[in-house]
This record gives structure tokens, C-alpha cells and sequence, in this order.
């Protein structure tokens, strides 16, 4: 029995770091915010990203580097705000359409909801777990 | 109305190209009963992998599993393996078959048509390794 609870949490952790996107061989990027908040500060987040990332064994500043597009939006509705915190993967693609058509497209996208009563605070957790579930999905696709 | 038809056809044909082109590239069956018979004059067991076009862990497991030339040279080896699409090519192989869950990989016995063993939801190389050495002891266990 308790091999099988064994079983079944390794199952479901390594599912849990895996995500249906394919994150092979993603080492440089370029990173793009969209805020469209007052409550963030683009640049504190450009720098705290940044760095986190590079201590990650991601490269930033390379030309023609995957862009890493983070995107916050908030509306507020009475006391309190929503928001949602997105972040993607975009780079120039192939598709198997007639012509092999090539476009931008997101190779990776997660997107969180949230209702903040502290909204820098509650966008930081959101965006930090974003980056953390980025990351997961990263080492997961590239280790042997 | 003859538009609309030849879009639907083309569309369908389109649906069908992806797991021809995987089953092609990999050296799978695509006809259960063929591969039934392949199995029985080999001894071996089938390997049945059932997908959709529309499953994204579907074509990550194909992409960075599969594919892998480890899995395939195990593959070769030890099994008969047939891919088919959960439900396009549902009325071709038996109801036993018919996965709550996919991806699903059922190893079964030839001579009696039972599972021996089955693996649903994405797998990493290493794991889906296991479950195909677990099934070749079961299957010879049972030849013993």
C-alpha cells in the first residue's frame, strides 16, 4: 500500500512540473513587460526577473533570443482589484499549414487570475509562482 | 454544399496525417489486426498506444518519448507497437480497449488479447521504460 501512495505521488509531482508545452533547448531570452497597472514598477521587475532567471542558467541580451513576455493587467471593482498575470514564451515558428506558413507564436503561456485587496503584494506571489511553474517546466523538459 | 464537403474531407485527411507520419517515422503499425497477427507469428506483444489529434500531452509523449531513440530501439525489440487515434479509429480494435485517459499504452497478450499491463498520461523516457520492462516480465512470466 504504501509503495502505491509512493507511486502515486511521484506520478502526480513529475506531472505537476511538466507542462504540455515543449521547453527544450531554451537558454536565451529577452524579456518583455506589459504592465498596464500603476501599482507595478516595470523596471523593479525587469531587474528581480532578470536576475532570478540568470541565476537559473538563463542568458539574457542575445539578439534574435526568445522573447519572454510578461503581461499584467487590473481592473478595479469596488474595494478590492482583479488581475491577471500572464506569462509567455514567443518566437518566430513553422507551422505545418499549407506553405509551412512562419509567425510569432507563444511556445509557452500560463495565465493566473486573481482578486487583490493587496494588489502589488498579490501580483508579486502571482507572477513569482508563474515564474516558478516556468522554470519547473524548463528543467523538466531538459534533463536526461 | 460540395465546398463545405471537401473542406470536412480535407480537414479530416488532415486530422489522419499526424499519427500516419508519427507511425511512419517510427516504424508503428496502424491496423490492430495486423499487428495482432505480427505479434503471434513473433511472439511478441503488442504495444498499443492510443491517442487524439487533439491531445497536446498526446503529441508531447510521441514527440519527446517515443521518438527518443532509446524508447525506440526498446520498442523494436521487445514489442509489436500500434498507435491508433482513440477515436477516429475507434470501431478497429477492441472495446477493451477504449481508454478513460489518454495517451494510454496497453501491452497485450496476443493469444489471449488481454492487457497486462497499462500506462495512461504522459511519461518521461525513464518511466515509460519501466512500465514496458514490468510488462515484458508479466508476459514472460506468463509463457513459463
Amino acid at each position: 500500500m504504501k509503495s502505491l501512495f509512493l507511486l502515486l505521488f511521484l506520478s502526480v509531482s513529475s506531472l505537476f512540473s511538466a507542462s504540455i508545452y515543449t521547453l527544450d533547448n531554451v537558454n536565451h531570452l529577452n524579456l518583455y513587460i506589459d504592465n498596464q497597472t500603476d501599482f507595478m514598477d516595470k523596471n523593479e521587475l525587469k531587474k528581480d526577473l532578470t536576475a532570478r532567471l540568470e541565476k537559473e542558467g538563463f542568458v539574457f541580451g542575445e539578439t534574435d533570443a526568445l522573447i519572454l513576455v510578461i503581461k499584467i493587467k487590473s481592473l478595479e471593482i469596488e474595494e478590492s482589484v482583479a488581475i491577471t498575470v500572464s506569462l509567455g514564451l514567443g518566437e518566430e515558428v513553422i507551422t505545418k499549414r499549407k506553405d509551412s506558413i512562419e509567425t510569432f507564436s507563444y511556445t509557452y503561456l500560463e495565465t493566473k487570475f486573481l482578486e487583490g485587496y493587496e494588489p502589488k503584494e498579490d501580483t508579486r506571489q502571482a507572477l513569482n509562482n508563474l515564474v516558478d511553474d516556468f522554470i519547473a517546466a524548463h528543467k523538466d523538459d531538459n534533463e536526461e | 454544399m460540395k465546398t463545405l464537403l471537401m473542406i470536412i474531407t480535407l480537414f479530416t485527411l488532415s486530422w489522419g496525417a499526424h499519427i500516419d507520419e508519427f507511425a511512419k517515422e517510427v516504424s508503428y503499425e496502424r491496423d490492430y489486426k495486423k499487428a495482432l497477427q505480427a505479434a503471434k507469428d513473433k511472439n511478441k506483444m503488442i504495444m498499443l498506444v492510443l491517442v487524439g489529434d487533439y491531445c497536446p500531452w498526446c503529441k508531447k509523449f510521441e514527440r519527446k518519448t517515443l521518438k527518443s531513440s532509446e524508447v525506440r530501439a526498446e520498442v523494436q525489440k521487445n514489442f509489436i507497437p500500434l498507435v491508433l487515434d482513440k477515436y477516429k479509429d475507434k470501431n478497429t480494435y477492441p472495446k477493451d480497449f477504449y481508454a478513460p485517459v489518454i495517451p494510454a499504452v496497453y501491452f497485450i497478450d496476443p493469444k489471449s488479447e488481454k492487457s497486462l499491463l497499462e500506462a495512461v498520461a504522459y511519461m518521461k523516457k525513464a518511466e515509460f521504460l519501466d512500465n514496458a520492462d514490468d510488462a515484458l516480465s508479466l508476459f514472460e512470466q506468463g509463457a513459463k
